[in-house]
């Protein structure tokens, strides 16, 4: 059975209506969430950051329930399509089109707020406001550039993981489609958390007997802050590029899964 | 051809739903019937391929139906009784799902949204149940399916829309498409039914076309009980019998009092009968 373009394409739009929803409802979460941080900025406050940036870095979570809610699964399993073109819908829009697409929206907002005077780099300011009390930290963000192609990939790809995990408990649930795909989003989560605490710990050895940070005791306190400061940079970044690795692990692994999935699939 | 080679269906919680069903299911409108729990929902499902067989297989015109081919799946459409759109309205549903079926007519769909008094535009939260099922049912009639496969379609309808359904389909079904109603609204459709599939507890008892059962049964009323009669109920001061056709009487089936003989204890035997008798050579 080959893949049809035009089946793909009638299939995308099947689904359209439930994920312009998603654009919209994320789009909205997105406009408001800047607007907050806006707003903390003008006042010099964190006080909205917590949450506001949560929803930056979760909204894109959303895209797995566009296959859970308002589906009717006797409907769409008899649609005249191949496993593989019912694969590539969900695979492409979770773990391309909307993790990308809100990124670009994100971008936007930060373009037009820019236009009014807004930092473009909005999100590391209030970052470093709100870890004021960690030097080391904000001496992190100050070493990161959050708008790099390689930062804003690894955040795509570490997302991989849970959305995996979302989208899986989403196309295989027969009842409670939404809660399952909530079940399966938090364990995509705790499992990502897991492993980047096992990878995390292992660099952590590794640098801190490369760093020789023990043996600094009786160091002066600069030196001590660059070496430390330089420790936590490393492993920082080698934990986000492990996330990102497993990222897309995970995303190679899916495919056959998913399509495997869903070419059984019953009501 | 729809055929069924010894299939069988268990839940996963051990509920034998379908025993060793055999039958090929070819043009015609067929009344599947049996009690509440017999399987007529699960072997429409497996039909229609939103179950796969434990057991046996489902082919259609002797390919693995279970495959999902979209060639087959274009031919096939099930309509369960509690189906719901997953688009606003049927303007929208037939926008965005008609165009997998070659053969949806868009001009049926409106004939048949107006015979109910629609127009396709209405959203569907908002209508009655029964208003929407008969959006989706003049959706389904109109796709055009070689199979179309409905699951108590009548079901909450009142007697003038049954009317109007019947005529739909006559409109709608050719004579080389084939058309499978579980219901059990059996009296007011029944003139349109040329073959029956009888349920008993998960077992295809019966497969038969009309004419072939009223060669071996016959439907007959008297005033007194009817002596040897398979199955018979008095009603409004008559007796509604089911009896042997060894004389080759021609009479009219009466689904209800055949449901009713069939669900009887006596059933079993009617159905055994029915299968085994010859009205050629009166044996079995």
């Amino acid at each position: 059975m080959s893949f049809d373009f035009s089946r793909f394409t009638s299939l995308w739009s099947f689904y359209h209506p439930r994920m312009l929803r998603m654009w919209i409802i994320a789009g909205g979460a997105l406009l408001i969430t800047y607007l907050g941080l806006v707003a903390d900025y003008c006042y010099r406050t964190t006080f909205g950051y917590p949450l506001f940036s949560s929803v930056v870095s979760y909204i894109v979570f959303g895209a797995p329930f566009v296959f859970a809610l308002g589906r009717e699964r006797a409907l769409e399993l008899q649609i005249p399509a191949t496993a593989a073109e019912r694969t590539a819908v969900p695979v492409l829009f979770c773990f391309i089109v909307a993790p990308v697409g809100l990124s670009l929206l994100w971008e936007i907002y930060e373009s037009i707020g820019a236009a009014f005077g807004v930092p473009s780099d909005l999100l590391r300011i209030l970052n470093k406001m709100y870890a004021k009390g960690e030097p080391e930290l904000t001496g992190f963000l100050d070493s990161v550039n959050y708008r790099s192609f390689t930062y804003m990939l690894c955040g795509i790809l570490g997302n991989i993981t849970p959305m995996a995990f979302g989208l899986y408990a989403a196309l295989i649930a027969r009842r409670s489609p939404v809660m399952s795909t909530i079940a399966g989003l938090v364990i995509g989560m705790v499992a990502l958390g897991v492993v980047c605490m096992i990878f995390g710990i292992v660099i952590a050895i590794t640098e801190l007997t490369k760093a020789d940070l023990i043996s600094m005791g009786d160091a002066p306190y600069e030196e001590g802050f660059k070496a430390g400061l330089s420790f936590v940079t490393t492993m920082i970044r080698l934990v986000l590029y492990g996330m990102a690795t497993l990222g897309a692990v995970v995303f190679a692994i899916s495919i056959p899964v998913f399509y495997n999935k869903i070419k059984r699939s019953q009501i | 051809m729809l055929t069924l080679d010894h299939v069988s269906y268990k839940y996963k919680g051990g509920v034998q739903a379908i025993t060793d069903a055999n039958t090929e299911i070819g043009p015609g409108t067929y009344l599947l019937i049996g009690s509440n729990g017999a399987g007529k929902t699960t072997l429409l499902r497996l039909l229609s391929t939103l179950l796969f067989a434990t057991e046996g297989e489902v082919k259609l015109d002797g390919r693995d139906i279970t495959l999902r081919r979209p060639e087959d799946m274009k031919q096939i459409f099930y309509m369960p009784d509690d189906l719901k759109s997953p688009m606003p309205t049927i303007a929208e549903l037939e926008k965005r799902h008609a165009c997998f079926y070659p053969s949806f007519n868009p001009e049926l769909l409106r004939a048949n949204l107006t015979d109910f008094g629609l127009t396709g535009t209405e959203k569907l939260d908002s209508l009655s149940l029964g208003m929407r099922r008969k959006s989706l049912l003049a959706y389904a009639l109109s796709l055009g399916v070689k199979y179309l496969l409905l699951d108590e379609p009548a079901n909450g309808m009142d007697i003038d829309s049954k009317k109007i359904f019947m005529r739909m389909i006559n409109r709608c079904v050719s004579d080389d498409s084939t058309l499978v109603i579980a219901t059990h609204n059996i009296h007011e459709l029944s003139s349109m039914f040329t073959h029956l599939l009888y349920l008993d507890k998960g077992r295809l008892s019966l497969s038969i076309s009309i004419p072939d059962l009223l060669e071996r049964i016959a439907f007959v009323t008297s005033p007194s009980p009817v002596q040897g009669a398979a199955y018979q109920e008095p009603f409004g001061g008559l007796f509604h019998a089911v009896i042997a056709n060894e004389d080759g009487l021609d009479t009219e089936i009466d689904f209800p009092l055949l449901f009713s003989a069939l669900t009887s204890a006596a059933g079993h035997s009617l159905a055994d009968f029915i299968n085994r008798y010859n009205p050629r050579s009166h044996e079995f």
